[in-house]
């Protein structure tokens, strides 16, 4: 059996980086005594795949994994996704929590269905000004009307014909239109989230005094990733503001497979 | 969820930030208005090698079964952090409140190697409490040290409250309450620490008065205030009936020990006359079967660890390891739980039981007989003979291993320079049997034969501690001298060898065996910019010369100088329960190259058998 687990990541465990992230799960699941299937092979590894690592710094609500477990417990029980998210919940700790979970349909023998990896197609990202920052840009804009202000400024932006920006990646850096690949932009003050975020993604986003959220709907996943950071520091420069990556927090707040349909992983 | 000590800003500019956050898995958490007492716990090195360490996982346990105290964690603060916290005044905390340690009633740290020294002095600055215990008063900790180091404390008696000498099982609780009696009735720290003074296994320096005589040696070393003239080493007296942690703390990184570790016992039979461990843990003293068993059930369960692995000196003289391995390849098999195996003697069943946990392809086979010669391994004591490795590396051969690594010491004391060739041509005989044993056809090339040597250092409380430590340039001329030999030998290219640093060794040396003068050093190595001296990278050998410079302190008089067997040692004071007249005795022996037989074989007569337990009344 396949099941498919959404998790957040918050609080101080956003300082864990990815493959730290990987082995807590592994403990967790041993920890857990989920039926949890194995590789062949001297060093059998547990069958668990990841849609895509988290920076180290950002908390989320849309992580993904996918494990492949036998289809009973060790009490001879048949498994349901309620049982999975009981059996693991219960072996997380704080700053690790299951949001949802599903089984993926799939007949033993048959070819695997897609991973969680290979279908990452987007995901929504919320950056929130941290306390103890301003932006100067703002200075002279009266406090109610700061949002406003920066409404017009990141509508005047996504307007552009493109959005060049020098992408660094390990072969070098480049420069690269990232419009197409920006989905959604918006910005709002602690109390809204727009419409094209649910609920759901920002349940364990950090909130700050300032009060200033930019949301951004990005290309993700193997084929064209686009960090959210890039984004930010594009429109900042756009305004004559410099950006500096303390100011904010990040928080991946869902994963796409199908971007055009908000369908999650 | 608590709030961190340090700020987004500080941990996204530091490397593993997450060495700073707490919130492991299984780490403690109490109520702060519930307890009387706050202990911090310290292992003075990062945080990885620390939370490796089984002792500070029992010591953890131990404290916060008591419902009154909270124990908590700290490790050292790497360089970079180190630098973030002076800029920024930032007081070193404690891992699970992420409050400031200064503010807590005990810092306990443990001393696991000399090397750390420089480690402690950071701690306490860091935290805020003035380096020098002298200067402390109740609104700072009580600083209190334990672990092996403390057998010679006094290189570090400036800067403790406290030394607990012994096991950390025993005597604790009664000083906590000690603590808590002299805190509520409004007593002066002073007194506390008379009154801990009369617990027995605490050493208190400060009520200890040291004077010299003009050739430097000790001339007297007195208590003062009804402190005892010897304070006497614990010991727990039923390993099967004490605590244990059965969830210990599982790091969110990577520590140097990524496993579950079960101690199957403690202290050693074999009494190898360098080693300080086989002798200040005796008398061995074995864990029960169900004890163990019912412990790495609970801790695998509880931590989620994909491997176990078993600790103690001499693993192989457990006498119910058979049994022990039987049940852990069962239960373990079941759960995907690797097994790891130090400190086993190669022989057929050792290879047996590494062959079923093991990869037998990757794995290598060790063997430390510390010497090259027979004649060098009778006056270590070393009761490892060369048909034994031979027939050992044989059988391994023949099960498939084709790499054996070679553990050796250079400079003990009686050494000649035959005894130094003697480890190449072993290791060519090891080399040899190889292919004497292995048919070409079942190769899989060539074996592949390590050797390592260290540079002897000589430890209180071994029949060695008497001895002069040679000099780096001897160290090196004898390294050269092995090198030289291996070049001659006929499988020299299947065999490798790797040598230690001589300058950490011979600091260490001087650490070991100093007396309170040498704390000076320390102190002005460390005010110098020295910390993590442990590590390569780190140890500067240029400003720990200098620091001895200034303290004026004459390094061959603490390393290289034999001391005469009537002379008063720094560490006298204390009673492990073996006697002087022993260790002169085994000193005597092995400079006859007489062997003593090990406790199983017959009793040398250490003297510990005063606490009346383990292998010393063994039917
Ligand atoms: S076997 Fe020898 S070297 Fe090893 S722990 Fe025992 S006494 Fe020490
Ligand atoms: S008293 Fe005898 S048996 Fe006991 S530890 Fe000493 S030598 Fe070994």
């Amino acid at each position: 059996m396949i099941f498919r687990i959404r998790f957040a990541k918050y609080g101080v465990v956003k300082f864990i980086g990815h493959l730290d992230v990987m082995r807590y799960f592994q403990k967790a699941v041993r920890r857990s005594e989920l039926p949890i299937k194995y590789s062949q092979g001297f060093n059998p590894h547990q069958l668990m795949v990841f849609a895509q690592p988290l920076g180290v710094g950002v908390t989320s609500d849309g992580e993904y994994m996918d494990i492949e477990t036998e289809d009973v417990d060790f009490a001879g029980n048949a498994l349901s996704a309620e049982r999975v998210r009981e059996i693991l919940g219960g072996a997380l700790t704080e700053g690790f929590e299951i949001v949802s979970i599903r089984q993926i349909p799939w007949q033993e023998g048959t070819k695997h269905p897609e991973n969680a990896m290979s279908l990452v197609a987007g995901a929504d990202y919320v950056m929130s000004l941290k306390d103890g920052y301003s932006l100067g840009i703002l200075d002279s804009v009266e406090q109610d009307d700061k949002i406003s202000y920066l409404k017009q400024k990141l509508e005047s932006f996504m307007g552009q014909d493109n959005i060049v920006v020098c992408k660094k990646s390990k072969s070098g850096e480049k420069d690269m239109d990232i419009k197409p690949y920006i989905y959604e932009a918006a910005v709002e003050d602690n109390s809204r989230i727009p419409s094209f975020i649910d609920e759901t993604g920002v349940a364990h986003a950090d909130v700050y005094e300032p009060g200033i959220r930019f949301f951004f709907s990005l290309s993700a996943g193997s084929a064209v990733n686009i960090k959210p950071e890039l984004v930010l520091e594009a429109f900042l420069s756009y305004c004559g503001e410099d950006f500096n990556e303390l100011m904010f927090q990040i928080h991946r707040a869902q994963m796409y497979s199908d971007v055009e349909q908000h369908t999650g992983l | 969820m608590r709030k961190l000590a340090l700020s987004d800003e500080i941990l996204m500019s530091v490397d593993k930030s997450a060495r700073y956050i707490g919130h492991e898995v299984n780490a403690i958490w109490k109520d702060l208005d519930k307890i009387d007492i706050r202990f911090c716990m310290c292992f003075p090195d990062v945080y990885e090698v620390g939370m490796s360490h089984i002792g500070i996982q029992i010591l953890y346990e131990m404290f916060n079964r008591r419902e009154d105290t909270f124990c908590e964690r700290v490790y050292s603060p790497w360089p970079d952090l180190d630098k973030l916290m002076r800029e920024h005044n930032i007081p070193l905390f404690a891992l699970e409140s992420q409050q400031p340690i200064k503010d807590f009633d005990f810092l306990g740290i443990t001393l696991q190697y000399e090397m750390c020294y420089t480690n402690v002095l950071q701690i306490l600055e860091l935290s805020q409490i003035p380096i020098f215990a002298k200067e402390r008063t109740w609104e700072h900790p009580i600083v209190i040290g334990g672990g092996p180091c403390t057998y010679n404390p006094e290189p570090l008696a400036d800067f403790f409250d406290i030394f607990y000498i012994g096991e950390g099982e025993t005597v604790y609780d009664q000083l906590l309450d000690t603590y808590k009696k002299y805190r509520k009735e409004g007593r002066s720290r002073h007194d506390f620490l008379v009154a801990a003074s009369q617990i027995e296994g605490l050493y208190i320096p400060e009520l200890y008065d040291v004077e010299y005589n003009e050739d430097g040696t000790l001339k007297s070393f007195t208590p003062r205030e009804g402190a005892p003239e010897k304070v006497k080493r614990q010991v727990v007296a039923d390993m099967s009936d004490t605590v244990y942690p059965e969830k210990p703390v599982v790091p969110y990184i990577r520590a140097v020990q990524d496993r579950v570790a079960l101690e199957i016992q403690r202290g050693c039979i074999r009494g190898c006359r360098f080693c300080q461990a086989g002798m200040i843990y005796r008398p061995l003293r074995e864990r029960s079967l169900e004890f163990l068993k019912k412990y790495a059930l609970a801790m695998i369960n509880s931590t989620g660890y994909e491997e176990i692995t078993l600790c103690s000196l001499s693993s192989s003289d457990y006498t119910k390891l058979a049994e022990l391995m039987d049940f852990l390849i069962n239960e373990m098999g079941k759960r995907r739980i690797n097994i790891s195996l130090p400190s086993l003697r190669i022989d057929a069943f050792s290879l047996d039981v590494m062959s079923r946990v093991q990869d037998v392809r990757k794995s290598s086979i060790t063997f430390a007989p510390e010497a090259g010669t027979q004649r060098m391994r009778d006056i270590i004591n070393k009761g490892l003979d060369e048909e034994t490795i031979l027939n050992g590396a044989s059988e391994a051969f023949k099960a498939g291993w084709d790499k054996v690594k070679l553990y050796f010491m250079l400079g003990q004391p009686f050494e000649l320079d035959s005894d130094v060739e003697g480890i190449p041509h072993l290791a060519d005989k090891i080399a040899m049997a190889f292919y004497d044993t292995v048919p070409k056809s079942e190769r899989r090339g060539k074996v592949q034969v390590t050797i390592s040597t260290s540079y002897f250092v000589p430890k209180p409380f071994t029949p060695f501690q008497w001895a002069a430590q040679i000099t780096p340039e001897e160290y090196l001329r004898r390294k050269t001298l092995l090198m030289d030999t291996l070049k001659q030998e006929h499988n020299y290219k299947s065999i490798k060898y790797n040598w230690h640093d001589s300058n950490t060794s011979i600091l260490e040396g001087l650490l070991a065996r100093g007396d309170r003068r040498v704390g000076r050093v320390i102190y002005e190595a460390y005010k110098d910019g020295c910390l993590f001296d442990a590590w390569t990278d780190y140890f500067n050998m240029k400003k720990w010369e200098q620091a001895i410079e200034r303290a004026g302190i004459d390094m061959d008089f603490y390393t290289t100088r034999e001391r005469s067997t009537d002379e008063l040692l720094p560490w006298d004071f204390i009673d492990t329960g073996m006697t002087k007249a022993f260790m002169k005795r085994e000193y005597e022996k092995a400079r006859k190259g007489q062997t003593t037989k090990n406790c199983r074989e017959g009793c040398g007569g250490c003297g510990c058998n005063s606490w009346t337990t383990g292998v010393c009344i063994e039917a």
